[in-house]
């Protein structure tokens, strides 16, 4: 589905990504874990095209991804950033179908169809309606996942590129999106490729996880596979100190739900 | 002729700012006659400089030409010789009222001395001719540099000339400081009548009269024909060993001006006296009594002309026609301004080194004086409504693109990557995504950009557009503070009134989740 041939991106002396190869198989998700500047977020900036490696390849679905190619191939690809990214200045509604107003009925999109996938999506997303006309200062930060989220998917794209998409929520709520995440993967059976710093939410939500060190995959596998057969030390020191994070926690159920999968 | 150039097909047209540019000064030429050119049948276009006796030269003439049948149109109080000169030459003005001394020192200073030829292209009258303008003979009085003493004191010591002051060596002698340093000053004066006095000072001019009316001071320099020599019962003393240069009052006017006109305004040939012209002045700064009744009583008295009862504008219709000059002035230039200076603020976001050229050549713009920046404009557009607007329009550039341009820049790169990600194309990200998000800083920017503008449209007075500036520079030119207010108090509340406008617009304008999020 996606797929990246040694793609190297870099800025100035530094490699954000370095010679890398990966395959996305189609319809599974695949989690890309690693610290803090390894180069996750650049690695989903170029499948959708927003940054235009140095060297290498990246196709989607067969189609190289290039800056004339890019913008089109976008509305099959449904993106949430880092951060969030919704326009305050327009409301939840507005921002969900902004793209979908913006092709308008010439290209399929009448009102009536936008209000049907934007009543799937509600449901899809279970965000409460009334919350669509409030602006995302009026919204929690769950909430604001949600829409994200929801617009990203209101094309119906064929694949899914979310960026730590529950990073900034507490642990509580972090667990129920989870869960929900997990649940929305399964309906729509779409291919998504998640970035996370988190082994226990790529063992959770992930087909398969990839582990990123300095722009280079590391390994390759299921979070098991990471545990138990790490590929080198880099691994083992990854996958202890997630865990060590976890044991420091007090409580019986520290490492909890997140096993590996 | 243009030799047409084939359009390049390829390329897309980039010169939207060019374009708009040219909209403006087609704006700015198509604007109401009141405000600007000249148009329909043909009109006899009086001009005057910005002090009294100018206005009420101009007015005579005026009148005159009236009488005569002319459509004539009074260009009052417009700023100094060069710019009056200029308009002549443009056509722009028919006729104004000059100083011979001005001519010869000021016009025509810069050129070749006259032509060595005999009898050829040496008087005035050839070298003004050699510019299509044509001189009358004198109006009657020299306004030139005078001494002056109270009329008591001179007749208590039997002083009529400046020689006489020579056997009075102990007289107080007080000079404006421009006298004490002309060439043609007190020193050359000394030297050239022998004078004695030890006691001479360089005073303030206002302070000189007031010395006079106590006595601490006896003699100072004046113009001829200075409305205080009534005002102070002054005795102009004559010049008799003809020190000072002539400043003889006469009109230059086009020589395409229809001889009926020329002979018209020409009846004021040898018409006036210096005395004459004194009590008209007086009569205006001393008593109060506008220009245009000063000249009609002088015409009914000297020629039996009874001018065309100027209808005489009340307070009211003159704040009227001012709020309406301005407001045009205003409108046209401002309206301009904001439709080329948004493309050029979103170019200079979206191309960082064109950017910082656009911002420094606004920038640039801006440090120009604004009253040198419309008087730049006139070689260009001439007097009245076009070169103002032009001016204003430069002015309220930069605010506009400025804060644009920091808009655009300033947004979250987080928001610009979303939208670029959903697939928008760059001409519907702007238009959905940068400009609503950058539209509290563009509309602050039109703000200043509009209250700048209200200020400084006063300066169009000075070129003739009309306007708030219009009493103002009267005001100051009568030294009058209630015909100065008549002009700075709508001008301040008009610039509240926008302000005002402005904000309510942005409370529109904003969208509301921007407003929300900033609290
Ligand atoms: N636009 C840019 N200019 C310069 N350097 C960049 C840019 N974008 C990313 N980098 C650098 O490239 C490297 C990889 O960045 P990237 O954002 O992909 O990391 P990440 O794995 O997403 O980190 P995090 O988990 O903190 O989000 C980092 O060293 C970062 O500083
Ligand atoms: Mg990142």
């Amino acid at each position: 589905m996606i797929s990246l041939r040694g793609v190297t991106k870099r800025y100035g002396p530094r490699f954000a990504l370095d010679d890398l190869t990966l395959d996305v198989p189609a319809g599974e998700t695949t989690a890309l874990i690693g610290p803090s500047g390894c180069g996750k977020s650049t690695l989903l900036r170029t499948v959708i095209g927003l940054v235009t490696p140095d060297a290498g390849q990246v196709t989607f679905d067969g189609t190289p991804v290039d800056p004339d190619s890019a913008p089109n191939l976008r509305r099959h690809m449904g993106y949430v950033i880092q951060d969030g990214g919704l326009f305050p200045h327009l409301t939840a509604r507005e921002n969900v179908t902004l793209m979908a107003r913006w092709l308008g009925p010439e290209r399929g999109w009448d009102d009536t169809r936008i209000e049907q996938r934007l009543d799937q999506l509600v449901h899809l997303t279970r965000f409460p309606e009334d919350g669509l006309s409030r602006y995302p200062c009026q919204l929690s930060g769950g909430q604001r996942q949600r829409v994200g989220l929801m617009r990203a998917l209101v094309l119906d794209p064929a694949a899914l590129l979310l960026d730590e998409p529950l990073g900034a929520l507490d642990p509580m709520i972090r667990v129920d999106l989870q869960a929900e995440l997990k649940q929305i993967f399964a309906d729509l059976g779409k291919t998504v490729l998640l970035v996370t710093h988190d082994l226990d939410e790529a063992a959770y939500l992930g087909h398969q996880s990839v582990l990123l060190r300095d722009g280079r995959v590391v390994q390759r596998g299921t979070a098991a596979d990471l545990i138990h057969a790490p590929a080198d030390e880099f691994v083992t020191r990854f996958v202890r100190a997630q865990h060590r994070g976890l044991a420091a926690e007090p409580g019986p159920d520290a490492s909890g739900r997140g096993g590996p999968a | 002729m243009n030799t047409p150039m084939p359009a390049p097909v390829t390329r897309r047209p980039r010169h939207h700012g060019a374009l708009a540019l040219g909209c403006v000064l087609a704006l700015a030429l198509a604007l109401p006659p009141a405000c600007g050119e000249p148009s329909g049948p043909r009109e006899l276009v009086v001009g005057s400089k910005n002090f009294t006796e100018s206005v009420v030269l101009g007015e005579l003439v005026t009148q005159l030409g009236a009488d005569a049948g002319a459509p004539v149109r009074h260009a009052r109080q417009l700023g100094g010789t060069r710019l009056l000169w200029n308009a002549l030459l443009r056509g722009e003005l028919d006729v104004y009222p000059e100083y011979t001394g001005t001519i010869t020192q000021e016009i025509l200073a810069g050129e070749d001395p006259p032509a060595p030829r005999p009898g050829a292209g040496d008087t005035l009258a050839e070298r003004l001719a050699a510019h299509g303008v044509r001189i009358s003979a004198p109006i009657g009085f020299d306004n030139t540099y005078v001494l002056g003493m109270r009329r008591e004191r001179a007749e208590q010591l039997g002083i009529t000339s400046i020689s006489d002051l020579r056997a009075h060596p102990d007289l107080a002698l007080a000079f404006s400081s421009e006298f004490m340093d002309r060439g043609d000053g007190w020193p050359a004066l000394a030297a050239r009548y022998s004078l004695p006095h030890r006691d001479v000072r360089g005073l303030d001019h206002d302070l000189a009269y007031k010395g006079l009316e106590q006595g601490t001071i006896d003699v100072t320099d004046l113009y001829a024909t200075d409305a205080e020599i009534r005002g102070y019962d002054l005795r102009p003393l004559r010049d008799d060993a003809g020190h000072f240069p002539e400043y003889q009052a006469l009109l230059l006017f086009r020589d395409d001006v229809p001889t009926a006109w020329v002979d018209a305004f020409t009846r004021l040939e040898n018409a006036i006296s210096a005395g004459d012209m004194t009590a008209m002045n007086a009569r205006v700064k001393l008593d109060g009594v506008p220009e245009h009744v000063v000249a009609a009583d002088v015409l009914r008295e000297r020629f039996g002309v009874t001018a065309e009862p100027a209808a005489v504008e009340t307070w009211w219709t003159r704040l009227r026609r001012h709020t309406l000059e301005h407001l045009l002035l205003v409108g046209i230039s401002l309206a301009a301004a904001i439709a080329v200076a948004l493309p050029l603020g979103v170019l200079a976001a979206r191309r960082p080194r064109l950017g910082q050229l656009v911002l420094g050549l606004a920038g640039v713009l801006q440090t120009i004086p604004s009253l040198a920046l419309f008087v730049f404009m006139i070689p260009l557009l001439g007097i009245g409504g076009p070169p103002a607007v032009v001016a204003l329009f430069l002015y309220s550039l930069l605010p506009v693109v400025r804060n644009t341009h920091a808009g655009l820049t300033g947004i979250t790169p987080a928001l610009i990557e979303s939208a670029r990600a959903l697939g928008l194309p760059p001409h519907a990200r702007l238009r959905l995504v940068e400009l609503p998000l950058a539209a509290p800083s563009i509309l602050a920017g039109i703000k200043t950009a509009a209250v700048i503008n209200v200020g400084t449209a006063t300066l169009g007075a000075f070129i003739g557009a009309g306007g708030y500036g219009q009493p103002i520079f009267t005001g100051i030119r009568l030294d009058d503070t209630g015909l100065i207010l008549q002009g700075a108090v709508p001008a301040a509340l008009l610039a509240l009134v926008v302000h005002g406008v402005f904000e309510l617009a942005e409370r529109r304008l904003v969208p509301l989740g921007l407003r929300l999020a900033r609290g």
